[in-house]
């Protein structure tokens, strides 16, 4: 693997007196989908939320070991949360526009963070929503309320919004769950034209998704991460007798 | 581990006994083509040729099958092996059968000619029927060891083949009234050579299937060293 963009080391996790994550250990490859798959509690979304300090204002929450992004510790005291997020954006399961317009959802994190002009707002909003494939389908109501846009097309206007902000890792946390099979074939092709640009990491349900979209999966079992590899070789040589059950619906 | 769909556990199951079936076909076709070439029986050819159709009919139902696996329950890893080799073998089984049938034809066309006291067509036949049993055993019983056997076997099948082709060629030249004989021989003996391709080839499959190891195009000495990376 190349130099990873983002490097878990053995990561714990509490909640209160409950051990959630047991030390994992995992790099994220720059520029590739991964997906984090495994049975519902098994720390996947709690990883994912540890990647941009989403479980900071979780109380009674406290972590152990490293995320290093590019090498710098995400939890080091001096690092700015806010900031963070702009490097590290995330698209939720349900889709959750501002109630605001389009353009509007798109140029406000850019206009906190001081990241555009007046100028330069009807560009970034078209470059965002060209990069999440809805351009075409808004261009002419970019002053209608973003809720009003379908499921699908919501979902896409959020992905748009987190690209606003130029981030270098675009977690996503079963993204297509709440979608119809179209529109979920639309954010999978987003997905994979997006991998140009960005690191993706991705939790999904759906095993049929992460065999079609990522170039490397992680299986997690109860807080531990039991098998890493290419999605490829995962999904047809599993090394471990429980990735094998898992993904083969052999078990519990 | 049974499946958390016991349709897919059925239905898997089902996948595994029609090829079994198909097999258990096979391996007659095979071993009354031979027979009816060495015993000369009419009868016995006439009923491998009809019986071609079973395994053309079980070679189309088992593809079926394996398309409404894959498309109902998208299998994965052992599984995925399973119903992908399992398309792979019925396709070689089918040939195989083929082969049989072109040997019952064969032996309508020898005119009571036998191939006993010449040559080694009948050493060939005995590798061949014990490939073909030691093929099917193993795929019942997903024995790599087996599996890797047949493969091994072929070996000598191909060089008894070599050996066929020496001693008729010498034959023709020696003897031209024994021409037209010993080119039936060749033709049985290629065929012979034939089935034993596919039984390696199926073999290949059973070993993927089973241990997820690729085999195939691999010599010998590659084949021993990956199957003995994974004893240790």
């Amino acid at each position: 693997m190349s130099k990873p963009k983002i490097s878990v080391s053995d990561l714990k996790l509490w909640y209160g007196d409950h051990e959630t994550l047991h030390g994992i250990d995992v790099d994220f490859e720059a520029k590739k989908v991964t997906a984090l798959i495994g049975p519902s509690g098994c720390g996947k979304s709690t990883l994912l939320r540890c990647l941009n300090r989403m479980n900071d204002r979780i109380v009674g929450c406290r972590i152990e070991g490293s995320v290093l992004l590019d090498g710098k510790d995400i939890n080091a005291p001096d690092v700015d949360v806010v900031q963070l997020r702009t490097h590290v954006g995330m698209v939720f399961q349900k889709p959750n526009p501002f109630p605001k317009s389009i353009y509007e959802n798109i140029i406000y994190a850019p206009q906190i963070h001081g990241m555009v002009d007046k100028q330069g707002m009807d560009e970034l909003v078209e470059t965002a929503l060209r990069k999440a494939s809805i351009w075409d389908e808004v261009k002419d109501k970019l002053h209608e309320p973003g809720t009003a846009l379908s499921g699908g097309q919501q979902q896409r206007l959020c992905i748009a919004r987190t690209i606003a902000v130029k981030p270098d890792v675009i977690l996503m946390d079963e993204p297509c769950s709440a979608l119809d099979p179209i529109a979920t074939a639309k954010i999978e092709e987003l997905i994979d034209e997006l991998k140009q640009d960005f690191t993706i990491i991705m939790v999904t349900h759906n095993m049929q998704q992460a065999a079609r979209v990522s170039d490397n999966t992680a299986f997690f079992y109860m807080g531990n991460l039991i098998e890493f590899g290419e999605t490829s070789t995962l999904f047809s040589q599993p090394q471990q007798q429980q990735t094998e059950d898992y993904i083969t619906g052999r078990f519990g | 581990m049974p499946h958390t769909l016991s349709r897919f556990d059925n239905e898997l199951n089902e996948l595994h006994q029609l090829i079994n079936t198909m097999f258990k076909i096979t391996r007659k076709n095979i071993k009354q083509s031979l027979a009816s070439i060495f015993d000369v029986d009419v009868e016995m050819a006439k009923r491998v040729i009809e019986r071609d159709d079973v395994v053309n009919t079980l070679e189309l139902r088992i593809d079926e099958l394996a398309r409404t696996l894959i498309i109902q329950f998208q299998p994965a890893a052992s599984d995925l092996r399973t119903v992908f080799s399992a398309t792979k073998i019925v396709t070689d089984l089918e040939r195989m059968s083929d082969l049989a049938t072109k040997l019952a034809q064969n032996a309508l066309e020898m005119d009571g000619f036998i191939p006993r006291k010449s040559t080694s067509v009948p050493i060939m036949r005995e590798i061949l029927l014990t490939q073909v049993k030691n093929t099917r055993k193993a795929f019942i019983n997903n024995d790599v060891l087996l599996a890797k056997k047949v493969i091994e076997q072929d070996k000598l099948l191909d060089d008894s083949y070599e050996n066929c082709q020496r001693v008729l060629l010498t034959r023709m030249a020696e003897d031209p009234a024994s021409i037209s004989h010993s080119i039936a021989l060749t033709n049985i003996a290629k065929v012979i050579e034939r089935i034993g391709d596919h039984a390696v080839n199926i073999a290949e499959m059973i070993i993927y299937a089973s241990s997820s190891h690729e085999v195939r195009h691999l010599s010998i000495e590659e084949l021993n060293d990956v199957l003995d990376d994974e004893d240790e």
